[in-house]
């Protein structure tokens, strides 16, 4: 039994088109997704060259040097929240014109200045407004300039709601603008960032989770293979292997258990190429996260284990019976851009039950509910779902492959 | 060829019967010392609504090379799989070694062994390690298996490609890798079901000549096959084989001599008349004469005086007459007298 073990361990990692399907494929995958995702998460934002004219204007408004330091990401009031982002690297001038000379000499990509009025303005250069208006450019730089432009407006509007209170506390109360000035600042407070779960969600996470779905689903082809070449009305190699003094349960014993090795292996490897160089999370639950693969590769097994014993379909059959439920799974469970997640979550409203069909969104939701929520309760129940799922898949096949003898070969 | 499982005959010889006790077969004392290796009685066997066996009757000695010869679809591959307990049958009782043959029979089925029609293997392993698979699931002990797989490795002179795949090997290199894999935990019993089919004349020598060495050493030996030749150079006793029917049982003389075919004589002669043609068709020993202008070919009856009669008949005629040649029956010819001539599938 344990040279048919480690015989079938082999021969599944042998396989030329396994190890591309199975550890080769994910990983690809995987990495396309940090290129779609880098440019529309956080991370996404590139600093500018920002130069500060520093003139009058400028120190007649108040808060703007604080402005400056929340938008070069070093206001210190904020970095424990590790919310900061870096919109700019500011460079100090005492006039519109050194700005620009910057500008021109392409030191500075543009400058913020102070008007007349007490307002603040933002001027780019030439490169960088064709950079931002350019939909094809890899710099990210109309994310960036969008988000200055916001915050720059709602800097003045705040400014100019500080003076009208601080007017009518002058006519009203006597006391002058400080007591309007820390109104307005203190508006920026009345909403502060809570996280509802134990960990920063990431929105692309999920996309991430859908993958190893479905590469788990994708390792049922292990078993396939396995079960095929060893039962003798699948294939002349198990007819073979059929006739020797070591018996059924044995045999498909150790096949299973070699495919399921082997299918955790290649998850774990997708796993670990995810967390640790896309930079997913499990929630801080990496412990966790090994068991549900364990458990996600045991379900796979027991779907390709009852696929597999199948009667009268070829071994590629059945290796494009499962790609299809991987593929379809995977769909449903919304790997294949937002329009799949948007079908995912609703399904996920209305039709739940659906899911529990979906082995590809179960697995997803092992992680899923590692990386969401703080009881393991959603974690367990998924499990259970799972487990059920893979007994019954299991049960089915030994129906199918209690047999010892048969009436055709 | 090595000779590494032939040296091991007057160790092993006679067949064993206990070895299904041990995981060397071919040793200790025989407590089943009955001359049958496989009793197969009255099977009945179907495929759907066709008939594939119809209350067949086998007995293989002990010892002996059994030849079982049929058309395509006659049958032969069937009832090897239901020797091996892998079919189902309607009716009948097969016994192996004298003890009923189940799927469970893991005593008996350590002593047989088995090399299927098609090359069955993993393609993912190397030669070594598919001879070393397909024996560790008979030979448990590590030590004990390499050395014999490395016998077996010798057996079918394997040395030089025991690092390569299967998929790297020539169809006859294949063939040997599939009886090594099939004889290595030397077994008592070795099923061959058509081992020679597309390898070279060097190749089929060579497996024939280990299939002797198997005999030699002790083993009984089925074999299947659609080439005559072969069958009458190993086999002791042959078997006949059509619509799932035994036809005849017999040597392969026994065999000849169950037909009416004698002899083919092909005379040379540019000069014979039509009616000294007629004449020869007359003659009672001759079944079939034609002449094209140059040969004259007969096709006689069994007797002893047929070829002197023939000549005797020309030489009256004034036939003048080139080259003779006088054929003897074969079991090419047995084949087809029995079976027909009708194509199969």
């Amino acid at each position: 039994m344990w040279t048919t073990l480690v015989t079938t361990i082999k021969v599944n990692l042998r396989e030329k088109s396994n190890v591309f399907w199975m550890f080769a494929f994910p990983i690809i995958l995987a990495t396309l997704f940090v290129g779609m995702f880098s440019g529309l998460g956080g991370d996404g934002i590139t600093p500018q060259r920002m130069a500060i004219v520093e003139d009058s204007n400028w120190s007649h408004v108040q808060q703007a040097g604080m402005l400056v330091k929340t938008l070069s990401g070093k206001d210190e009031a904020n970095a424990d929240r590790g919310t900061q982002q870096t919109l700019i690297t500011p460079h100090a001038v005492d006039s519109i014109q050194s700005a620009q000379a910057l500008v021109r000499k392409q030191q500075a990509d543009g400058y913020l200045y102070a008007n007349e009025n007490g307002t603040l303005g933002i001027a780019v250069s030439d490169t960088l407004a064709a950079d931002a208006t350019n939909a094809i450019s890899a710099s990210n730089a109309s994310i960036t300039i969008t988000a200055l432009h916001s915050v720059i407006n709602q800097f003045n509007q705040s400014m100019a709601s500080a003076k009208t209170l601080a007017g009518d506390a002058a006519r009203g109360l006597g006391n002058p603008s400080s007591n309007g000035t820390a109104a307005s600042r203190n508006s920026y407070t009345y909403t502060t960032d809570h996280s509802l779960t134990h960990f920063a969600p990431d929105p692309f996470a999920r996309y991430y989770y859908a993958l190893l779905g479905m590469a788990c689903l994708m390792s049922m082809s292990f078993a396939i293979v396995s079960i095929t070449l060893s039962q003798a009305n699948l294939s002349p190699l198990g007819a073979r292997r059929s006739i020797a003094p070591l018996s059924k349960w044995k045999q498909l014993s150790a096949s299973f258990c070699a495919s399921w090795l082997v299918s955790f292996i290649s998850l774990l490897v997708a796993f670990l190429y995810i967390r640790f160089v896309c930079g997913i999370s499990a929630g801080g639950r990496e412990g966790m996260a090994i068991v549900a693969i364990a458990i996600s590769s045991f379900v796979a097994t027991s779907c390709g284990l009852l696929i597999g014993a199948l009667p009268w379909l070829s071994q590629g059959a059945k290796i494009g019976i499962s790609t299809a439920i991987a593929c379809i799974g995977a769909l449903f469970a919304g790997l294949y851009g937002q329009y799949a997640m948007d079908v995912n979550d609703a399904i996920s409203r209305k039709v739940p039950a659906l899911h529990m069909l979906n082995p590809v969104k179960q697995v997803s939701d092992l992680f899923y509910d590692l990386l969401y929520y703080d009881s393991y309760r959603p974690f367990l129940l998924t499990t259970g779902i799972i487990i059920l799922m893979g007994a019954l898949f299991m049960g089915s096949a030994v129906m199918l492959l209690r047999r010892q003898r048969y009436e055709y070969l | 060829m090595n000779t590494a499982i032939s040296s091991t005959a007057t160790a092993a010889a006679p067949v064993s019967g206990e070895a299904a006790q041990g995981s060397s077969p071919r040793s200790g004392v025989p407590a089943d010392a009955s001359r049958t290796a496989i009793s197969v009685k009255g099977l009945v066997k179907h495929y759907g609504s066709m008939l594939a066996l119809d209350h067949f009757d086998l007995d293989v000695h002990r010892g002996e090379i059994f030849g079982l010869l049929g058309p395509n679809g006659s049958g032969k591959t069937t009832v090897i799989n239901c020797i091996l307990a892998l079919l189902t049958y309607e009716a009948g009782a097969i016994s192996v070694f004298d003890r009923p043959m189940t799927p469970v029979s893991y005593d008996l089925k350590r002593r047989i062994g088995v090399v299927p029609q098609s090359v069955a293997l993993f393609n993912e392993l190397t030669v070594e390690e598919n001879i070393d698979y397909f024996c560790s699931l008979y030979i448990p002990k590590r030590e004990e298996r390499s050395r014999l797989v490395r016998e077996a490795v010798s057996f079918v002179g394997l040395e030089e490609f025991t690092r390569f795949r299967p998929g790297k090997l020539s169809g006859g290199l294949a063939r040997r890798l599939n009886i090594a894999c099939g004889i290595v935990h030397k077994p008592d019993l070795v099923l061959f079901d058509e081992p020679t089919v597309a390898v070279d004349p060097q190749s089929r020598n060579a497996i024939l000549e280990g299939i002797e060495r198997l005999r030699d050493a002790g083993a009984t030996v089925l074999y299947t096959s659609h080439y005559m030749e072969e069958v009458e150079q190993i086999c002791t006793r042959i078997m006949i084989m059509d619509h799932g029917r035994r036809i005849a049982l017999g040597t392969a003389n026994e065999l000849k001599d169950m037909i009416d075919l004698g002899e083919r004589i092909t005379v040379g002669t540019l000069d014979l008349e039509q009616d000294t043609l007629g004449r020869i068709r007359a003659l009672p020993f001759v079944m079939q004469a034609d002449y094209d202008g140059r040969e004259l070919n007969v096709v006689c009856r069994h007797g002893d005086r047929n070829l002197a009669d023939l000549l005797d008949l020309l030489n009256a005629s004034g036939t003048s007459t080139g080259h003779l040649i006088s054929r003897p029956p074969s079991l090419n010819d047995v084949f087809l007298e029995l079976t027909g001539k009708a194509l199969r599938d």
